[in-house]
């Protein structure tokens, strides 16, 4: 305590006695320096030395960075220098010397690579610039304001298609919000309901939508909740979100995705950001999803032990933009200020990623952002694979059109670090060109004999290596915790041709792409082969005859054996990860209606006159798994008590006792949501408690070494190849 | 009846012919014996391997001398596979088959003498050719391997008697005395008069003609001996007649005649002792004469023999080093005459450096190199190898490269295995199969080669074609393959990229190869060889020459001084004896020799190891870096030192040769300037006592950058040698970069912090 004191006061003194203008200019001269010295031609035995050394030197820093050493933030910020001057390096020897060929296929392959590495080092270094300094924010509470401080929430939920079940569970746990309750409304914006829906020439959706009207209407009038549909379906969400504001007067404006389920602390941490600083527009918070999404259902099935795909970004990125000013508006589970939103008339609506595109014009105007890096909304995450691909069709081509339209770079609101921010943010979604590259230019090599880099066997040893190695290292320092080694990779993968066709039609027209819901919850009883997986097989054609190409090249070639050597390690490379990846395109059945997630809560179990103790073992929104602490045979119906942390006391609930096993005392039980009460205590027990959230979030998230992520990979090999081979077969058949 | 009469006509023309036969102006009979492997720039043995192999072996002889008779003493051995009967060495000389051996599979070491018709020997260059026909079987695989013999080169060895010719004595004659080939002339005398130690003439003239002789013998070393005439001495005839006949003659010469040419060196005036009124009346300037003295006759007997002697003179002292430079720099055969007076001399236009090396930021066709139309016909693998000559402190960046430009082609019936491999400096750099079945032509086939891989100094590309004929399977079913046929053309284009001029010093082997830093590309300042004693004058001519043999050309500013100036000029060469020595000028070297010597401990232990060791592979690792100061002597050793200038006005190289007596020294430098001795000479620390090995070669001082380029270059070039300081620099850099980025990070912060704090 007494050395951040100290440490604050020597910082106050410094900001006082030494102007800011001149660290930052002694900071830009030694900048200038370092790019120089990346810049020095050298001989190759130097070069082999100085890469060595900063291998040592990255390795040495980040270890100690990631152990809780006192000045971890020091290490941690030298590694990452040292590391990306040696990338740099990289860079401009790769510019410099490595692309000369008298061949013309051969150059545009060259350039082709080259603009690909350059891609992915700019996203390299934007990533380490964004992440540099993730910001930590404290806990607040509304409870420190006095209550005229505490400002009127219109939460809103739009909705389009959602089922009446799912809708009514989010409704129900914001109704359960710990807030003054004469400050909070609740709005339904049904999309699905609209009178265009409903006058519809089509009879039968014009039933099904004035149906959905109607049992939406009687869900809020039931639960307290306003209904609101409007007269046309336009601007998709933004318009449906536009439209409901002129009718709602909040001072803030909450809004959830219909399957996001808030825990009753979402706005007693994220108000106190808004009253505290009224120049904040924007409160944004974790999505976290419940469920695995299909690559990690199908191929990792290591949902609770792995970090989730959106871990790395909602539990590093989004605090690294936190710390420029930068973290976005993700479309849910945020706060906005409404009086903010007006200025820029509304949720903006040009480009089908409407929340960044807000984000960027209200920190184009100079208001600020804050994220609060807390669990407090439980969503759905994609259940098949082609609705994966669909949601990040939409993000990549969202992001494209943000970048063709708004120019955030060129954008004169926004500071240097927050245009960093946003192009981070933007470009990582052009990965679907560099991916393909990678994947498809050794083929250049092995198949039609096309030069792909002007280097020797050992500049490639000296340079990009050494390159690779401390690349990887400093994405470990970054997001080891957050992202295993090569998930990144066979996530790209799987998303690349899709994208990237996605993101030509962007580039092409960029007004043409329109927005489409993201399909949840939907039906997965029964193990299938993807539609998708035709061109993974066309990929994997491909990458085979490259395999077959290089042990051409070894025979008729043996004279370049070392350079037929790293091309064909590199085509073997993509070609055991695209392998491995057929197992993602095998949609395998799911058998419960939500998944389950560990949990280790204490209950009771009560039938009439008797009680016994058990530990819970995993929980989900419809059941849970529990030990009984004594031998017992329980009746076919029993009643749980446990106790609701979001709710603060104890709750009942009744369940129906599923299985039971004598020998190991497991229970399984389902929960009966036969009354509101029921149905209340079931959303508040299950997914009402951030806390449940932040512990089962903290328990995935650990580093593990690129040995283990790569012996996963091996692991799973060949067989989801025969898998594939097998069900084809079987569907002819 | 045979009358006198009648004989008369006969005896007339035999006296005629003994006339004749006596008024040749040279009739010395020299008898001389050469190993083999003198001549063959591989290993002492010569492996012919398969069916047909040819080697060549040159043997260059002075064009002064005539052959009278030789034989060659042939060891050999082949392999006891062979067929007696049609299993053949063929020994041709210059093209014709001198003798036939049989290779006896009962007989496998074979000894034979055979002689080399003296009519077939040409002036200057010979070739002597060893083609074996080697069969095994009637029909064979032509790359079987029991197909070889070898040559033990070092156990032959051909011998042979000489007699000199001068016909015709002018200067075009001059060359052919200091001819590199066999019986060349490798020690020559220069006389200057008694003038002072320091004068132009002895300071800069002398060593000028020193290396324009050294440069003649090419790459054979010349042992120059530099004597003061005392021309008070002109006084010892009785008579005015005597003395002019004296006057006339090589007086200051002791010994016979010799046919060995000397030079006398010196202004007019003071030739004026020496050389006869009619001679001094032809000095008008710059003076150069070759000419043979009468012998004088006294009393019956002949003190003083006719000599043959180059003089080398002018009005001024600059006249004669004037002389001195056109005498390096002319062409002998365009000089019919004896004598030339020089008027003027341009040579302003390119430095001396840039007129034998090849230019950087220019593009030369192989014509231009001097290389004809490279033509390999039949099947077997061929070799053309092309000198690239770049300046000494030719310095590429990683991102130089030197273009080729090839036209070349082959023709039909190329077979598997068929391939065309460049290599420079015997990296391969370039690989092609010449698979086309009908052949193939290239134009302007463009490779882009690394300038890294060419050295300052001589660089070899060499096109290496391998040609196969068609393998027929079956009893005797072969293809000779005669009809294989691949071009080179000499239009092809070699381009060198513009580079930087500094080079890593110090460094022994580069001055070794190049003449650097002594001779430079791009500028050409005074360097000093200083000595410390009158009796070394000779070594440091010596090293002149061969610093200019080894730069290709002479070294204009190269000056013997005698005395160690305060300030010496910034590439120098001192000459001494460690009593010689001051310690203050070893600074902060690593070794130092002077009355105390400081070693490095792992050269004394390497020092050590190399007088106990009995082999090379007991010599121990040596990881000290500490020193030892000793009182010690140098014993029969000498040692050439090289570091960084520590009293020169720029960044130089000083080179320190040291031996304990100024008569070893110069002993040990006629050793070192030989051409076993010297091409091994490497790091920055040699010390030697023969002419055959060095004793020790270490590099023991730190390097540094010699020369010019543009400071981005230059710091690329001070990273490359020193890898290590780089990699702190950019660590202190980082670190520094850290501290800013924290600091400001840390303010962000804090002001992040204070929006919350509020």
């Amino acid at each position: 305590m007494v050395a951040k004191e100290s440490t604050s006061t020597t910082l106050q003194s410094l900001k006082s006695s030494i102007p800011k203008l001149i660290l930052k200019l002694f900071a830009l001269v030694t900048l200038f320096f370092l790019i120089a010295l990346a810049s020095i031609p050298l001989h190759a035995a130097t070069q082999l030395a100085l890469s060595m050394g900063v291998i040592v030197f990255v390795y040495t820093a980040s270890s100690e960075a990631i152990k809780h050493s006192k000045k971890r933030e020091l290490f941690r910020l030298f590694a990452i220098i040292i590391g990306c001057l040696l990338s740099v390096r990289y860079l401009i020897w790769r510019g410099v010397n490595t692309l000369e060929s008298d061949d013309i296929f051969s150059l545009i392959a060259m350039l082709m690579l080259f603009m690909a590495e350059i891609y992915s080092g700019i996203i390299h270094l934007l990533g380490c610039f964004v992440n540099i300094f993730p910001l930590n924010r404290p806990r607040q509470s509304i409870k420190q304001f006095k209550e005229d401080q505490i400002p009127t929430v219109d939460l809103v939920i739009p909705s389009y298609n959602e089922s009446e079940d799912l809708l009514e569970v989010t409704i129900r746990a914001a109704m359960m919000l710990d807030y003054p309750t004469e400050k909070l409304k609740i709005h339904l914006l049904d999309d699905g309901g609209t009178d265009q829906k409903v006058f519809q020439d089509n009879p039968v959706a014009a039933q099904q939508a004035l149906t959905r009207r109607q049992t939406l209407q009687g869900l809020c009038q039931s639960l307290g909740a306003v209904y609101h549909t409007r007269e046309k379906n336009e601007h998709a969400k933004a318009g449906n979100i536009n439209s409901a504001l002129l009718n709602m007067d909040g001072e803030l404006v909450v809004i959830l995705d219909a399957d996001h389920v808030p825990t009753t602390d979402f706005l007693d941490r994220t108000v106190p950001w808004m009253i505290k600083d009224q120049d904040v527009f924007l409160v944004q918070s974790p999505h976290f999803m419940d469920n695995p999404d299909p690559i990690e259902r199908n191929y990792f099935s290591a949902f609770t032990r792995m970090p989730s795909e959106n871990d790395m970004f909602y539990n590093t990125i989004q605090k690294g933009l936190d710390f420029w000013s930068a973290s976005f508006f993700c479309g849910s589970a945020a706060v906005l200020r409404r009086r903010h939103l007006d200025m820029v008339g509304g949720i903006a609506g040009d480009s089908i990623t409407e929340d960044a595109e807000t984000a960027l014009e209200l920190h184009a105007l100079g208001y600020k952002s804050v994220y609060v890096d807390k669990p407090m909304i439980s969503g759905l995450a994609t259940e098949s694979f082609s609705s994966f691909i669909q949601q990040r069709e939409r993000w990549a081509q969202g992001m494209a059109q943000i970048l063709i339209l708004k120019k955030p770079f060129l954008n004169a609101g926004l500071s240097w670090y927050q245009k960093c921010g946003y192009m981070s943010s933007i470009l990582f979604w052009f990965f679907p060109f560099a991916r393909l590259v990678f994947l498809l230019s050794p083929l250049g090599y092995l198949l039609f004999g096309l030069e792909l880099i002007h280097a020797t066997f050992i500049e490639i040893l000296i340079y990009t290596v050494p390159h690779i190695i401390v690349s990887f290292r400093l994405s470990h320092v970054l997001f080891g915790k957050n992202r295993w080694p090569l998930v990144s990779e066979l996530y790209e993968i799987l998303q690349c041709t899709f994208l990237f066709r996605a993101l030509l039609t962007v580039v092409k027209n960029p007004n043409d792409p329109s927005f489409l819901v993201t399909p949840k919850g939907e039906d997965q009883s029964k193990t299938y082969i993807s539609s998708l997986a035709n061109s993974f097989y066309w990929l994997l054609l491909m990458l085979f005859i490259g395999n077959l190409g290089a042990i051409y090249h070894f025979y008729s070639t043996p004279e370049s054996w070392e350079l037929t050597f790293v091309v064909f390690a590199w085509n073997a490379f993509n070609f055991i990860l695209c392998v491995s990846l057929l197992d993602v395109l095998i949609e395998k059945k799911q058998v419960r209606k939500a998944s389950r997630l560990p949990a280790y809560d204490q209950v009771k179990i009560v039938v009439p006159e008797q009680v016994w103790e058990g530990n819970l073992r995993n929980l989900s929104r419809t059941g849970a798994n529990l030990s009984l602490t004594f031998k017992q045979t329980l009746p076919e119906e029993v009643r749980l008590i446990g106790y609701a942390s979001a709710l603060k006391k104890r709750v009942e609930i009744a369940c129906k006792v599923m299985y039971q096993n004598s020998e190991t005392n497991e229970v399984r039980l389902q929960f009966l949501t036969r009354t509101d009460q029921e149905k209340n205590n079931v959303i508040a027990y299950t997914l009402c408690d951030s806390e449940r959230w932040d512990s089962f979030q903290k328990r995935r998230t650990r580093p593990i070494s690129y040995f283990y992520g790569l012996k996963h990979v091996v692991s799973v090999s060949m067989k989801p190849l025969f898998l594939h081979i097998y069900m084809k077969l079987k569907q002819r058949s | 009846m045979l009358t006198l009469k009648s004989i008369q006509p006969q005896v007339r023309l035999l006296t005629l012919l003994f006339i004749a036969f006596f008024s040749l102006q040279t009739q010395a009979k020299t008898s001389n014996e050469f190993r083999l492997s003198e001549f063959y720039g591989g290993n002492s043995l010569l492996r012919l391997n398969g069916e047909r192999p040819v080697q060549d072996l040159g043997i260059a002889l002075s064009p002064l001398l005539t052959v009278s008779s030789a034989t060659l003493h042939l060891k050999a051995t082949s392999s006891i596979a062979m067929l007696q009967e049609r299993s053949i060495l063929n020994i041709r000389f210059n093209n014709v088959t001198i003798g036939q051996i049989a290779l006896n599979p009962n007989k496998p070491n074979l000894l034979a003498d055979v002689t080399i018709p003296s009519e077939l020997w040409r002036p200057q260059y010979n070739t002597l050719t060893f083609a074996a026909s080697q069969y095994v079987d009637r029909c064979q695989d032509t790359n079987a391997p029991d197909l070889w013999s070898e040559i033990n080169l070092y156990d032959s060895h051909i011998s042979f008697d000489t007699t000199k010719v001068i016909n015709q004595l002018n200067l075009q004659q001059l060359s052919k005395f200091f001819h590199p080939g066999i019986g060349g002339q490798r020690n020559v005398q220069i006389f200057t008069l008694d003038d002072h130690a320091n004068s132009i003439v002895n300071k800069l003239a002398v060593p000028t003609v020193a290396q324009a002789l050294a440069l003649r013998t090419q790459y054979q070393s010349l042992n120059v001996e530099q004597q003061t005439i005392n021309s008070n001495a002109i006084g010892m005839g009785p008579t005015d007649q005597e003395v002019f006949k004296y006057r006339e003659s090589s007086w200051y010469v002791s010994g016979e005649s010799n046919d060995d040419i000397h030079i006398l060196v010196g202004n007019k005036t003071s030739l004026q002792q020496t050389l006869p009124k009619e001679s001094l009346a032809d000095i008008n300037g710059p003076y150069l004469k070759i000419e043979r003295t009468p012998a004088v006759t006294v009393i019956g007997q002949e003190p003083i023999a006719s000599q043959i002697r180059l003089i080398v003179s002018g009005l001024t002292d600059q006249d004669v080093v004037r002389a001195a430079t056109t005498l390096a720099y002319m062409d002998d055969i365009l000089n019919p005459d004896e004598s030339i007076n020089i008027n003027s001399a341009s040579n302003t236009r390119l430095l001396p450096q840039q007129q034998v090396t090849l230019q950087p930021g220019r593009a030369y066709t192989l014509s231009e190199l001097g290389v004809t139309a490279i033509n390999f016909n039949g099947p077997g693998l061929f070799t053309k190898k092309v000198e690239i000559r770049l300046p000494a402190d030719f310095y590429a960046s990683e991102t130089d490269s030197i273009k080729l430009h090839l036209d070349f082609s082959y023709g039909a019936g190329y077979e598997e295995g068929s391939t065309f491999n460049i290599t420079v400096n015997n990296k391969v750099i370039h690989g092609l199969k010449l698979d086309i079945k009908n052949g193939n032509f290239y134009h302007d086939y463009a490779l882009s080669i690394p300038a890294r891989l060419f050295e300052g100094g001589k660089n070899e590309l060499a096109f290496n074609v391998n040609q196969n004929s068609v393998q027929l399977i079956g009893e005797c079913r072969s293809v000779n393959g005669d009809y294989l046929h691949f071009q080179l053309d000499n239009d092809s284009e070699i381009e060198i990229p513009t580079v930087a001029h500094i080079a890593r010093q110090p460094d022994l082997k580069l001055m070794g190869q190049t003449g650097y830093p002594f001779a430079q590309y791009q500028t050409q300042n005074d360097t000093g060889i200083y000595i410390t004693q009158e009796g070394m004058r000779s070594a440091a001519l010596t090293m002149a020459g061969k610093l200019a043999q080894s730069s290709g050309n002479l070294i204009p500013n190269l000056y013997v001084e005698m005395g160690i100036p305060e300030a010496l000029t910034d590439t120098a060469m001192i000459l001494a004896t460690p009593d010689d020595l001051s310690p203050e000028l070893y600074g902060d070297l690593t070794t130092a020799i002077s009355n105390s010597k400081r070693w490095p401990y792992r050269l004394q232990n390497k020092l050590y190891n190399r007088v106990t060791a009995k082999k090379n592979s007991d010599l121990q690792p040596n990881t000290a870096t500490e020193f030892t100061n000793q009182q010690s002597t140098l014993g029969d050793f000498s040692l050439l030192l090289a570091a960084k200038n520590p009293i020169a006005d720029k960044t130089g190289t000083l080179f320190i040769i040291a031996a304990e007596t100024t008569e070893l020294l110069t002993e040990r430098i006629e050793e070192l300037v030989q051409g076993s001795l010297w091409s091994q000479l490497g790091g920055d620390f040699f010390a030697w006592d023969d002419a055959k090995s060095p004793l020790i070669v270490m590099q023991v001082s730190s390097a540094y950058m010699l020369g010019e380029a543009d400071s981005w270059t230059a710091l690329g070039a001070w990273g490359t040698n020193h890898p290590w300081y780089l990699l702190l620099i950019i660590v202190a850099v980082v670190f520094m970069f850290m501290v800013l980025t924290w600091l400001l990070l840390k303010l962000r912060h804090q002001k992040i912090k204070e929006d919350w704090e509020e």
